[in-house]
Parts: structure tokens; sequence; C-alpha cells
């Protein structure tokens, strides 16, 4: 699990950054050295000035200690704003990269995902790489090297004296390994926790609305409890793995100093060794002693960054089923002729379109009506290749979407969705969406013809009105003739309708799509509709059940309305039935 | 409707706030106030706290007890008294070090779980308007971000903060008692790292809440690409986006890396100031041993207690960054806490309990903002209770504005709402919300199943209670036909739904709770006329009893009501049912005869 997770870490997140990270390890070591020197310099200092009196001398190691101080200073400089800025570039690198690849994933992939989740990987699991990548992995190799120029140091300084006073170390080495084991997946959990609240605030957060209508601010509340009461807890859990380990890990090299307090000042008394050299033997394992209690923390952080390195890439990992092919190309100048053959599709084991073959011309405005959930805005949605077809395949002017390329396929469809998103943007900004240079001209032709032009002109800013999140502030109606404005602006071959105008008057309705109708020329429509006023202007009406065609024809012929409401109260019927039986067999008990 | 004049669409930061971000005192105090209950615990992590500062201390001074008497008076017995001694503070203070780290976080993250859940109730208790202001990706980057620097500052820093001052009041007492004009020397560097201390927790004050704000920005862009992923896919944005969000991204790292370039130059410093004062130990402290009035034991424990005496400053200074993001995401956290929940959210008396449910407007008008255009402009109405009344109108009009303010989501800018009699203002507006059931024109599902949607309002409700509301409404067989009947995940928003049975949720959450008050914000408009039939014929029983406002533009709705309200303008233009405005041949005629023509198609 952490190995290979770091190996790729390194690998992912670190390359182009080298020479960046080399410097600043040189830096760091030259630090390392300079901290190293003072104390060799201390020990001169007892063992030659102040034992025999020679102050200039004196005075001149002195200098010497000022100047370590001042190179040290210097290169602790460089290496902290080296390191620094190649952490900062990776993290914002990480996640450009994040971000870019999730915008790249099917609509597949956020049925499954929790944008709370999305969040919290992007931003705290990022961070948490690079607070490591940028500065643990620094530390851990000054902190490495310490320990093997100190241990060299002491071996020369005294080899007994430094043999045993070194004794504890690989028991250091084993708790720290032990250590790091069991913290990880302590670590894990807590990430994945956070995740987890961020997910529940974040659906609390947007969804505010039905919460206050229901009145329910005290079982979301709860929920809300539970989940930070989750975070509280495995959090304790690697508060008392910490206050075992840490503790243990700060103590062992204290032990190094005892040996030394004991046996070195026996070599003193023994006269086997210089009273300057018991000091900087003392210096010097105390040098080691901020390493090695350091190395707990650091052990913890590598353990989160590990953690969190895991999470991102599981999500880096996440391939776009709905991707160029590499021979896919342009769709060439687009005629608008569509065509599902024996099209399948499910969500997961919820079988939604089931052998659909359906040819729409070139010009033609087909609405598509049916019962709730029968397949209608799935198979608009294929249109535009939201989901690749599980079986079947879907053409326009007889290219295979899957030979052509996403973005020449969507840019010759406009969508307007069931919810009309729409961005914390200006109307301007919204309406151009899809192309952001459009003149000032065509938006407006453009909100003229989804009439939207007067309701925006009566905002206060006019097209310059900036929207709320979500668009809150307009009303359905308004925000849909919005949609609809942003889907004519870059005047598609092809639009899709899905439910676009439930929201709109009826009178309001009917002059949007017989201006639709009158400039559509050769325009395609995909038209998901319910009421009779909309489906009336379709060319062809095909009526849908169970993710099958029951019924198509000009909707003058076709009754899908009597169709549906026939069904219903049978439906009904079945039902009353059913409660009627079950009525019957509760009395018969 | 019109949108807030404010530009970016956020509350304004206060501006009070910006001169004296660095812990101000009385936020830090309702911090404190929130450790209280822990008080105890705390204490006993103090003392712990202590405990590993002093058996800290003792290293140098066992030192240079050791060197003088021991290896000086050549006692080897001394030596190895000194040496148990050293073992035994070190395995106390290993004891204490563990019951620190354990008390601290046991505290710490208790205060910080109480902290969310205390922000997160009080957002939940302000109002609409507040959340047609902010952005919730700001919102969420308060309780997780804001949240997470103040957990490092409570766990890490409360913790360092203790010891390290601890430590550094120790060391120099200790120096001052072994010898105090050497311990004059050694501080003489003193005034430097005093100034160069304050100079940088000034500049550092600025780049943290730099770096806040910038993190706030990458969770509201984030947060807003991943709600709309769908319109960027389907109109090619993911370049642009991408564009955006790195501009936003590359702010926070650079903003990150003013404190870098900060700390870069602070710490080196101290750490030089560090090497200077041994040089000044050695210096005066040499003179003195070789003039035979200090001994070398003295001078060793010196420059021990030296790294007692700087490794704390530095630490103390590492603090500040802590303390910088904290206080910076503490006033953050706090200026959410000290949003007024807002005139809608005020808690009246009256409780809701049996009531009727005849509601009135007196003269009711109504806009979103000071500088925005009224979207009710005197609306005088009486429904009595029972009635079922239907509003219609072209979109704009105010419909669902005037539904909003019978669910007292906003309070009418002028004139006053009446529920049985008694102005709304007055009920405990809970309570009285539980009484109203509400179906909102985009029907907002949460992660969970169909069943728990349906009840949530009640989720201890038992599954035949959950299930009667789609009995009711003859769409019980609907919800079975889903991949896992009513235990179906709809997932977040309810996207593994489609649009209609989204509603059908929605609608049969409404009618869960059973309401007295019934408002359907086109409740209906994503259901096929099948559906719709079913739904009609139920309502006819279903809304018996019941007061009941339809907003609705498919006429087969509107008709069957017992009147019919006409908006136009913020302004209620017709008043009736369905005949006499038929009628009357005015706007509702005109509006029931452009339908018809267009069902029966082009002539």
């Amino acid at each position: 699990m952490g190995m290979s997770t770091f190996r790729r870490m390194t690998q992912l997140f670190l390359s182009g950054h080298w020479p960046g990270l080399t410097l600043s390890l040189v830096l760091a070591l030259g630090t390392t050295a300079m901290g190293l020197v003072i104390p060799w310099l201390v020990k001169i200092t007892i063992d030659q000035a102040l034992v025999t009196g020679r102050t200039g001398l004196l005075r001149a190691l002195v200098g010497g200690i000022v100047a370590a101080g001042l190179l040290r200073m210097a290169l602790a400089f460089g290496r902290r704003v080296v390191s620094g800025k190649v952490a900062l570039k990776v993290e914002t690198e990480v996640r450009d990269r994040l971000f870019a690849h999730l915008q790249t994933l099917g609509l597949d992939f956020y049925l499954r995902s929790q944008t709370g989740q999305l969040i919290s990987r992007s931003i705290a699991d990022v961070r948490a790489v690079r607070m490591f990548l940028g500065y643990g992995l620094i530390f851990i190799v000054t902190h490495v090297t310490t320990l093997v120029a100190v241990t060299v140091i002491l071996l020369v300084l005294q080899p007994r004296l430094a043999l045993l006073s070194l004794a504890p170390m690989p028991l250091i080495l084993v708790v720290a390994r032990v250590f790091s084991h069991k913290l990880h997946p302590t670590l894990w959990a807590i990430q994945q926790r956070v995740a987890e609240l961020t997910a529940v605030a974040e659906e609390r957060i947007t969804g505010i609305r039905v919460i206050k209508a229901f009145a329910v601010e005290d079982i979301q509340q709860e929920a809300f409890a539970e989940a930070s009461d989750r975070i509280y807890r495995q959090n304790l859990e690697a508060a008392s793995i910490r206050g075992r380990y840490v503790p243990l890990l700060g103590f062992l090299p204290s032990l190094s100093l005892i040996i030394i307090l004991f046996y070195g000042g026996r070599l003193v008394v023994l006269d086997q060794m210089t009273l300057g050299s018991l000091v900087a033997f003392n210096g010097y394992v105390l040098l080691l002693v901020w390493p090695l209690r350091m190395l707990g923390m650091l052990v913890s952080w590598a353990a989160r960054a590990i953690a969190s390195g895991e999470r991102v890439l599981e999500l880096l990992d996440e391939t776009a089923r709905v991707t160029d092919r590499a021979t896919a190309r342009p769709l060439p100048r687009v005629r608008g002729a569509i065509e599902f053959h024996d099209v399948t599709f499910s969500y997961g084991d919820r079988r939604v379109l089931d052998g659909i073959s359906l040819k729409v011309e070139p010009g033609e405005t087909v609405a598509l009506v049916g019962p709730t959930g029968c397949g209608k805005s799935t198979l608009a949605h294929l249109v535009l290749r939201f989901y690749d077809p599980i079986d079947g395949t879907v053409t326009i002017d007889g290219h295979d979407l899957r030979d052509v390329t996403l973005a020449s396929l969507r840019r010759s469809i406009g969508l307007v969705d069931q919810d009309p998103f729409l961005f914390s943007l200006s109307v301007r900004d919204n309406i151009r969406y899809g192309d952001p240079e459009a003149s000032p001209r065509r938006v407006e032709a453009a909100a003229h013809a989804a009439a939207a032009h007067d309701f925006i002109e009566a905002l206060p800013q006019g097209y310059d009105t900036v929207i709320g999140e979500r668009g809150m502030t307009l009303s359905g109606g308004q925000r849909q003739r919005l949609a609809l404005a942003r889907a004519l602006l870059i005047d598609p071959p092809i639009l899709v309708l899905d439910d676009a105008t439930s929201s709109v008057d009826a009178e309001t309705e009917t002059r949007i799509l017989e201006a639709l109708g009158g400039q559509r020329g050769n325009r395609t429509s995909i038209i998901v509709a319910h009421r009779p006023s909309t489906v009336m202007l379709a060319d062809r009406v095909i009526l849908l059940d169970a993710g099958r065609i029951v019924r198509s024809g000009p909707p003058t012929e076709v009754p899908w309305q009597q169709i549906l409401v026939r069904e219903a109260e049978q439906a009904l019927e079945r039902d009353i039935a059913a409660a009627h039986r079950e009525r019957l067999r509760e009395t018969s008990l | 409707m019109t949108p807030r004049g404010d530009p970016r669409g956020e509350l304004p930061e206060d501006p009070r706030s910006g001169l004296r971000v660095w812990l101000n005192r009385r936020h830090v105090l309702r911090l404190a106030a929130f450790g209280w209950a822990y008080r105890w615990q705390a204490l006993g992590s103090m003392v712990a706290m202590l405990a590993v500062t002093a058996t800290g201390l003792t290293g140098p001074y066992l030192l240079r007890l050791a060197i003088d008497k021991g290896i000086a008076g050549k006692d080897l017995s001394y030596l190895g008294w000194v040496a148990a001694l050293y073992l035994l503070a070190g395995m106390l203070g290993a004891v204490f070090h563990g019951v620190q780290t354990y008390g601290v976080n046991w505290v710490g993250q208790r205060v910080i779980r109480d902290l969310r859940d205390r922000l997160f109730r009080h957002l939940t208790s302000l109002d609409i308007d507040y959340y047609s202001r902010q952005r919730a990706g700001w919102i969420i980057s308060r309780l997780t971000n804001d949240i997470e620097a103040l957990e490092t500052l409570l766990v890490d820093g409360v913790a360092q903060l203790v010891v390290n001052s601890l430590t550094l009041t120790g060391a120099v007492i200790i120096l001052f008692g072994m010898d105090w004009r050497l311990a004059v020397v050694t501080m003489a560097v003193m005034p430097v790292l005093l100034l160069g201390t304050a100079v940088f927790r000034v500049k550092a004050q600025k780049a943290y809440r730099r770096v806040r704000s910038a993190v706030a920005d990458v969770t509201v862009s984030l947060q807003e690409s991943l709600s709309g992923i769908r319109v960027i896919q389907a109109f090619r944005r993911e370049e642009r986006n991408m564009q955006a969000f790195s501009a936003v991204n590359d702010v926070n790292r650079k903003a990150n890396l003013d404190t870098v370039y900060l700390s870069g130059v602070y710490f080196p410093s101290v750490e030089f100031l560090s090497a200077v004062s041994t040089g000044l130990i050695l210096l005066y402290g040499g003179s003195r041993v070789a003039d035979g009035d200090l001994t070398v034991g003295i001078l060793a424990a010196f420059i021990g207690y030296l790294s007692s005496f700087f490794d704390p400053v530095e630490s103390l200074s590492e603090l500040y960054n802590t303390l910088q993001s904290s206080g910076a995401a503490l006033e953050k956290i706090m200026s959410v806490l000290d949003t007024e929940p807002g005139d809608a959210e005020l808690l009246g008396a009256l409780t809701a309990g049996g009531i009727a449910g005849a509601l009135a407007c007196e003269d009711v008008s109504f806009s979103y903002g000071a500088d925005s255009e009224e979207v009710l402009d005197g609306v005088t109405l009486s429904i009595p209770a029972g009635q079922r009344v239907s509003l219609v109108g072209p979109t704009g009009a105010g419909k669902s504005t005037l539904a909003k303010l019978f669910l007292r989501f906003y309070q009418p800018t002028s004139g006053r709402i009446t529920v049985d009699g008694a102005d709304l203002r007055d009920y405990d507006i809970r309570d009285y919300r539980r009484h109203v059931g509400y179906v909102p024109q985009e029907p907002y599902l949460f992660t969970g199943s169909v069943l728990d949607n349906i009840r949530l309002a009640d989720p201890q409700a038992d599954r035949a209670e959950a299930e009667r509301p789609a009995l009711e409404l003859g769409v019980h067989d609907l919800f079975l036909a889903l991949p896992a009947g009513y235990d179906t995940e709809v997932r977040e928003r309810g996207l593994a739904l489609s649009a209609g049975e989204r509603q059908l949720v929605s609608f049969a959450r409404a009618f869960f709770a059973k309401p007295a008050v019934l408002i359907l914000d086109e409740a209906t408009s994503s259901v096929d006329p099948g559906t719709e039939y079913r739904i009609e014929a139920a309502l006819s029983r279903l809304l018996e009893g019941r007061t009941s406002l339809v907003i609705a533009h498919r006429l087969s709705t509107v008709e069957n009501s017992d009147r019919i309200l006409v908006m136009e303008d913020g302004r209620i233009v017709e008043d009736g049912d369905h005949h006499s405005l038929l009628a009357a041949g005015g706007p509702y005629a005109r509006l029931y005869r452009s339908q018809l023509r267009s069902v029966e198609g082009p002539a």
C-alpha cells in the first residue's frame, strides 16, 4: 500500500521539479553541515582556548562560530524559499491536474460521487500531499544525513563511547516503523471521515430551502453532528496511537545522553577523554535527539501524505468512459440526421432503453413523450454522448458518435437541460457560455429568441446583472429561458430540449416555440415534453414506454395523452383492486 | 424577480475586523468558552505539559552537576546517581508526554467537534436570504478548511504554546539562577529578536489572511464547476474553465508563497541569533573560566540551555504561522456565527398545532433587495381555511415569491401576512413550517433511499407510514417499479432518478407530514399526462380539508380549483372560479384560449 503509492506520487507529482528539489536538498545539506560545524567549534573552544586561556584563539573561534551561523542563515533561507516554491508549485499542479481530470469524467462518474467528497480530496488531500512533498521529504533527507554524519563524527571522537551511546538507535528505528504501520490506516480513515462530512455539509447547504420548508433543521443537525463525531472519534484513535509512540520515540534518544553522561563522565575521570570532547559528544547527540524526536512527527506526516496521496490518485485513476478515440475525427458540417440503431442502455442495474431504433430526418422536430422514467431524457442525452449505449449505435449523418471528436459533436448540439444550471456570472456571460467571444448583438438575438430579452432588460443592471449561484434569485421560468438563450446562441444544427420550458407559462412558451419553428429551417430538434401545447409543435411524436418505442407519428394522429391517461387509469384500478384484495385478506383473518 | 445588487453575490467582510486579525481577543474568549465544559481535562493536560517542561529542563542542569561535581570531583558514584536521575526524568517525561498528547487531543478534538456542530447549527438557522447571497462553496470552506486550520491551533498549537513558553521561562530563570551576568550576556540578542518578531508578525498577519480567502475561492470555483458539470461538458467549456480554475489556484499559490518568503527570512535569522549567543557565551564566559571565576560545567550548561531558549522562540514563531491562519479562520467562523438569523427565522411564541389554515395578505409588497424592483406590489388577499386556490400568470409575475412568503422564507417589505388571523411573524417558525407542505419548483433530493427522502420530516417513521403518501397519490406502483423499489438509492441531488420521479418523491414528501396547508409550486411540471392524471385524481380527495395554493401552468390542473388568482407584475389582476373567469373574458380567458388553441394545433 504505502510504498507503491509513494513511488507513484513522486513519479507523478514531482516530475519536472527535480532540479528545484535537488537544489533545495543541496541547500538543506549545507544548512545541516553548518549546524554540525558549530558544536565542533564549541568543542575546540573549550578544549584549546579555555583550558589554555589563549584569548586570541578564543576570539577567532567565536568569530568562526558567528560566521558559520551567518552561512547557515543564508543557506536556510535559500532552502526554505526553494523548497517552498517547489512544494506550492507541485500542489498547484496536482490540483489543476485533478480539476482538469474531473472535467473529463463522464456523468456516470458524477452519478456515483458526491460533490463534497471531490472538494475535500481536491483541497485538503492535495494540501497534505504538498506539505509532505515540500517539507517532509527534505526533513527526512536532512535528518538521515545528520544521523549518518553525527555517527561518523562520534566514532572519530571516541569509538567505544560512540558505539555505546548509539546502541538505542536500532530500537528507535523499529519503533518508528511499527508506529507508521499503526498510524497509516487511522489517518486514511480520518481523511475519509472529513470527506464524508464535507459531502454531508455540501448537500445540506445546497438543499437548505428544502430543509427549511420541512423544518427539519434538527434532524439535519443530528446527521451533521454524527459525521462530525465520527471524525472526532477517529482523531482520538490516532491521538492514542500518537500518545503511546511519540513519547517513546522522544524518550529513547535520552538513553544515549545518559550513557554519555555516565560512561563518558567515567572516561573523563579516568583521563581517557577530554572534558571538551564530552561536552561536544553531548552536543552532537543532542543534535540527534531533535531529528529522532521529529521522527515521530515525520512518520505521522508521511502517513497522512500517503493516505491523502492514495485518495488523490484514486481520483486520477478514474478513467473517463466517454473519450475521443485515437481515430476520432471532427464531425463534418452537420445536416442533422440522427439515427438510433437498436440502442440499449442501463444505469447500473436499471435498464432504461431497450432496443430503441429511431431515425430523425434533418430539420425534423421530434417530441419524445411517455411515462415518468421511461427513458426520454436518457435518449436525449445519448445524442450528446454523455453516455455510450451498452448495445447498438447512435449516428449523426451516418457517423457513429464514437468515431467523431466530442468537441465537434457537442459544438453541433444545443442542450437545454431539465435543471437549468446557471453560473455565478452576468446574464450576458451565462448566455454566451458556449461562445465567450459572442458579440452583444448575438447575445441579445439569442435572448430575443428565448423570449428573455424583456425581463433581462428589467433587471437592475440588465445584461450585466450577476445572477447568484444556481441563478437562485430568478424565477424558474426565467432561468429556463436563459438556458434556452444559452443553447440558441451557438446556433446549433441540432437542438435538444429536455423538458426545457416546463416552468414557462403557456403563452410565452407558445411564443418561443413558434419563433423557434419559424426560424428553425434546417435545425433538427429533439424535444422531451409533457405539455400538449409543446408536443403539438413537433413534426412527429414518439411515445416511449419502459425503454421501448410504442407509438410514433404526427402529433395529430398519435393520441399519446389518451394512451398515457388510460394506462394511468388502469394502474390506479389495479392499485385499488390490490388495496381491495388486501382489505379482504385482512378482514378474513 | 431580480437579483441582489452585490455583484459578487457575497456578504462583505466586516471592515473593522480587517485591522487586527491576529487572534482577536473577543474571538479567543468565545473559542475558550467552547472548552469550558472540558476544563478539568484541559487542566489535567496542562499539568502534564508542566511536568513535560520540568523534566525537559533538568537535562542541562544534570549535565552541569555531572561535570562540576562528578567529573571534576572525580566522584563516580555521584555520576551514577546523576545518570539515574536523568533516566528517571526521561521516563517521567515520556509518560507525561503521552498523557499530554492524548489529553490535548481529547479536549481539542472535542472543542473542534462542538464548534463545527455549532457552526452548522447556526448555518441552518440563518434565513434563505443569506443563502441567496452567499455561495455554497464559501460556506463549505468555513465548515472544512477553516475548521481544519483551527484544529491545528487547538491540537498542536496550544500544547506547543504552553510547553514552549514554559520552557522559555524556565530556561531564563535557570540561567539567571546559575550566573546572572552570563545570563544577561546570553540575552543580549533579545532586542533584535523581539523587533524581528514584531515585524514578522505584522507581515505574516496580512499574508495569512490572503491565504484564507484564496483557499475559499478555490473551493467556490471547484464547487460550482462540479455542480454544473453537465452544462460545462455540453457547452465544451472544459478548457476555459480549466484556465479560470488555474488562475484561482495560482492566486492561492502566490498567497502561500508570501508566507514562504516571510518564514524563509525569519526562522534562519533566529537560528543565526542563537549562534551569535553561543559565541557571546564562549567569549565572555570563556574569559571568566580562564580567570577561574566560572566553572566549565556552568558554561556547558549555558550552551545546553541555549537550545532550550532558542528552540522555543523558533517554535513559538513557527506557531505564529498556525496562529495566523487560525486567527484568520477563527475570524471567518465567528463572522458566520455573528450573522443574525434574520427576521424571517425568528421564533415567535405561537405554535401552529391545530391551525385551520386561513391565509391572508394585507397590502403585501416585497422586493429582494433595497435597490431591486418590487416583485409583489400591494397584494391583498384572503384565503379561507380549506380552500383550493390556483395561482396562474406569466413567469416572473411573483407567484413563487408569494408562495415563499407564506412559508416565511422572506418577510414582506411592507404589509403583513396572517395565518388564522394571527400575524405570521408571531408564529414559532419551525413549528409553523411543519404544518405546511411544500413542493418546490425544483425538487431537491438528498443522498439516500427514496424512502428516506419521503420521510425526511421524520426519519424514524416506519415503512408503511412512508409509503402511505404515494399510495394516496396513486403513484405507489411507480415507486415499486424502481430497481430496488422504495429502497432505490437516489444519489446526490436525486440524480439516479428521472426529473419526473424526483418530483413524485418531492410530492410524496410534502404529503408525508400531513400538513394543514399545501403549497405546490409547479409540482407536476415534469410528469407526463398519465402521472398527472393520477395525481389530479388523488388531489381532489387529498386537498379536502386542507388549504392549498397551487402554482401551475397546465390549465388542466387549474380548472378544478375552488378559486383562481391571476397574477401579473406583482399584482393580482383577476380572482374567481374557472367559469366566472372564462365568462369575464379577461386575462384568464385569454390564457385559457391560447392554451386550448395550441393544443388543437394551428388551424
